[in-house]
């Protein structure tokens, strides 16, 4: 008893610190980018010390007023909500239909669509760019916002199908036999039961469009429009970076999103597990 | 029931609000001031001295000229890219390409020739070589129209700095660098005898390390002799050409490389330099503001790369034109983006613009208010590689390229990588026929 007692507490101890040494890893990058933002660019190249001489509380002023934060920031804030609403109700409705309706195609469209997961962004720069320009959408908010749209369609259907495929039928029968309508079905049962999945799909995206950049800067000209991955730019040079205030950029640039994650987070190991593993 | 009525507001509410954005496309697009010249740059680091520059232009000129800056350059050229294929290029640009590639944007029109505005005096302000790269000669190889495309903004040049703290602990004298390859390889070895590496540069950007290979081609060479290895009169396992591979099998020998040189790029190259880590480092002028930044009391000075004893023909080295602007000649403005960028490259606006960025003006008179590192660079811009009617196959140069590499590193030998090399050569010129 005892030997099997010790040898628990041995295999115990070497799984905590090997995830000790994973935590330590994941969060030394968070560690040196809040040290750092905290530093003088001098410090950062000349002094390998975990935390700064002096404390350089101005440099999350500075980043905010060089970086024109307050503009982009807001720009930022209508992308996501309006496209992750989007892409929640766009996608939802699809999947739904993907899981539950029974058409002709319907395998065969469902993996069409998959299929554009796994075309690269900057391959599909130019016919992108021609598109929006025949559609009047270049440069403008409606455009950035229906490639986000459209970009996100393929990954929700995927995460969401294999969901409402997992749902009892039984209860979507009952409903049926109350006089529940399909789409009534879809919104007042299959929807409020997604919602681990849909949580998922919300932070995912969350995250994917807040720090999408590259078509940002592509379809946009007018600085007024751009996100705010288009603020930290500014710190990036061709030759030198400001590191500091980069770093004081990024964290105010994290900080939303941190906060939506730990609201979600509950939901996310739940919704994950449930729609990749069973896609 | 309240849960349920919650959620459809909620949708509602976003639905409103998408298409209300999307509703305000238009209206935002027409408020862009279409009259004002528009310019796409990638340093964004430029961006404030760039927009006090056009500011000065408005109060002088009245018109209005608007500094886009995108980076990194990747994504500039992607934009680029795309804007040319939707006709939608702006007034001033980059394509950020070779001369291959900017011969493709003249021919599909992008790009205007402005040969007439350069012959009426605007050409006689600039540094020769800053100019030529974005030339077009007679009967060059691509077909285009001769004359000068790009206006130059400021120019650059690769050299070799050198840690003066680090040369006086190794007991070398600071002020006197080495200027032969022999005194380099003797300032290596005590420099390592001393615990210093000797030599760091970013290596694992394949293009330095060819640079550095081309300087002693010219070295070796000269013009013809180069013209003659494209074409293939000349092979690449020439005994010069082994001799330029013998050169870093030389340095690998007598442990002048940084540790991991090889797969170092330029910016950790930087870092090891300024920070006292190596000795020397083959950079550009861009350098200065470089190690300022990171390390604003290191003491250092710069030398050409040591040529060769037995050499024919002078050392050049990497360089010229830094960064170029190119007139959209499909542009409607573009009179006034030429007259803009005329106004741009005299003297007290490049003056100003050195200052701020410190980097080499493309303005000749500008180069005399420069700090004491940056004239001294300025001197080298006569020492650049010349233009050239023709260029090396992309493939070949890559295997020039990697080939340095695998001698660095010690995974083959001169003769074998100029074999290696020489082969591509002749696999390349099977394709051309």
């Amino acid at each position: 008893m005892n030997s099997f007692k010790t040898k628990k507490q041995i295999l115990d101890f070497i799984t905590h610190a090997i995830l000790l040494a994973v935590a330590v890893t994941c969060i030394f990058p968070v560690f040196w980018m809040l040290s750092s933002s905290l530093k003088t660019q001098e410090e950062i190249f000349t002094k390998m010390t975990l935390l700064p001489e002096v404390w350089q509380w101005s440099n999350y002023v500075d980043a905010f007023v060089k970086a024109e934060f307050g503009m982009y920031f807001l720009n930022s804030v209508i992308y996501t909500v309006v496209g992750v609403s989007a892409i929640v109700l766009i996608t939802s409705m699809a999947a739904y239909g993907f899981a539950r309706l029974e058409f002709w195609g319907k395998n065969f469209l469902f993996y069409l669509l998959i299929s554009t997961l796994l075309i690269p962004i900057p391959g599909v720069f130019v016919p992108l760019y021609l598109l929006l320009k025949k559609l009047a959408l270049l440069d403008t908010r409606t455009g950035l916002l229906l490639c986000y749209i459209s970009g996100a369609l393929a990954f929700g259907l995927f995460l969401l199908r294999s969901f409402f495929e997992d749902l009892p039928k039984e209860i979507e029968e009952a409903a049926l036999i109350d006089g529940c309508s399909r789409f009534g079905i879809y919104w007042r049962i299959a929807l409020p039961l997604a919602k681990p999945a849909i949580a998922t799909l919300v932070i995912l995206q969350c995250l994917a469009i807040w720090n999408e950049f590259l078509l940002a800067l592509v379809v946009l000209q007018d600085k007024a429009k751009m996100p705010i991955q288009r603020g930290l730019m500014v710190f990036q040079g061709t030759f030198i970076t400001d590191y500091p205030l980069l770093m004081a950029g990024l964290t105010i640039a994290t900080i939303p999103i941190v906060i939506i994650y730990l609201l979600m987070q509950k939901h996310i190991v739940k919704g994950i597990a449930a729609g990749a593993l069973k896609g | 029931m309240f849960r349920g009525r919650f959620f459809l507001f909620v949708q509602v509410f976003f639905c409103c609000l998408f298409l209300t954005v999307a509703g305000c496309g238009k209206k935002e697009s027409s408020k862009n001031d279409e009259s004002a010249v528009k310019v796409w740059h990638w340093m964004t680091d430029r961006q404030a001295a760039f927009e006090k520059l056009a500011d000065q232009y408005y109060k002088e000129t009245g018109v209005k000229v608007i500094f886009e800056t995108y980076a990194p350059t990747d994504v500039y050229k992607n934009k680029i890219t795309a804007a040319a294929s939707g006709q939608l290029l702006p007034d001033i640009f980059n394509p950020l390409s070779d001369k291959r590639e900017l011969a493709s944007y003249i021919k599909a029109g992008f790009i205007e020739n402005l040969n007439d505005e350069m012959n009426k005096g605007w050409k006689d302000v600039f540094f020769e070589k800053s100019l030529v790269q974005n030339m077009f000669e007679k009967n060059n190889e691509w077909g285009v129209e001769p004359g000068y495309y790009g206006v130059p903004l400021d120019v650059s040049s690769l050299m070799i700095y050198y840690n003066k703290d680090l040369f006086a602990k190794a007991g070398l004298d600071p002020n006197k660098p080495p200027k032969t390859w022999n005194e380099f390889i003797e300032a290596g070895k005590k420099l390592r005898a001393a615990g210093i590496q000797p030599f760091v540069s970013g290596f694992g950007e394949a293009w330095l390390v060819g640079s550095l290979a081309s300087s002693y081609q010219w070295n070796l060479f000269g013009k013809q002799g180069i013209l003659d290895t494209i074409q293939g009169k000349i092979t690449y396992t020439d005994p010069r050409w082994i001799k330029i591979f013998e050169l870093f099998n030389e340095m690998k020998e007598n442990k002048m490389f940084a540790s991991g040189i090889v797969t170092m790029i330029n910016k950790d190259a930087e870092r090891t330099f300024a920070t006292g880590k190596a000795a020397m480092a083959l950079n550009g002028s861009w350098g200065v503001n470089v190690y300022k930044s990171m390390n604003p009391s290191l003491q250092y000075g710069i030398m050409y790369p040591p040529s060769l004893p037995d050499a024919k023909y002078p050392l050049l080295v990497f360089g010229g034109d830094g960064s170029s602007m190119f007139v959209n000649a499909m542009s409607p403005k573009k009179d006034k983006a030429i007259a803009f960028l005329k106004w741009f490259t005299q003297r007290e606006q490049q003056s100003f613009l050195a200052k701020e960025t410190l980097n080499i003006p493309s303005n000749k008179e500008s180069a005399q208010d420069l700090p004491e590192i940056l004239k001294e660079f300025s001197k080298s811009i006569d020492q650049t590689f010349e233009n050239l009617p023709m260029i090396e196959s992309w493939q070949v140069t890559n295997y020039i390229n990697t080939n340095l590499q695998s001698v660095i590193i010690g995974e083959k030998t001169p003769k074998q990588a100029a074999e290696e090399v020489q082969a591509e050569k002749e696999r390349q010129m099977k394709v051309e026929k």
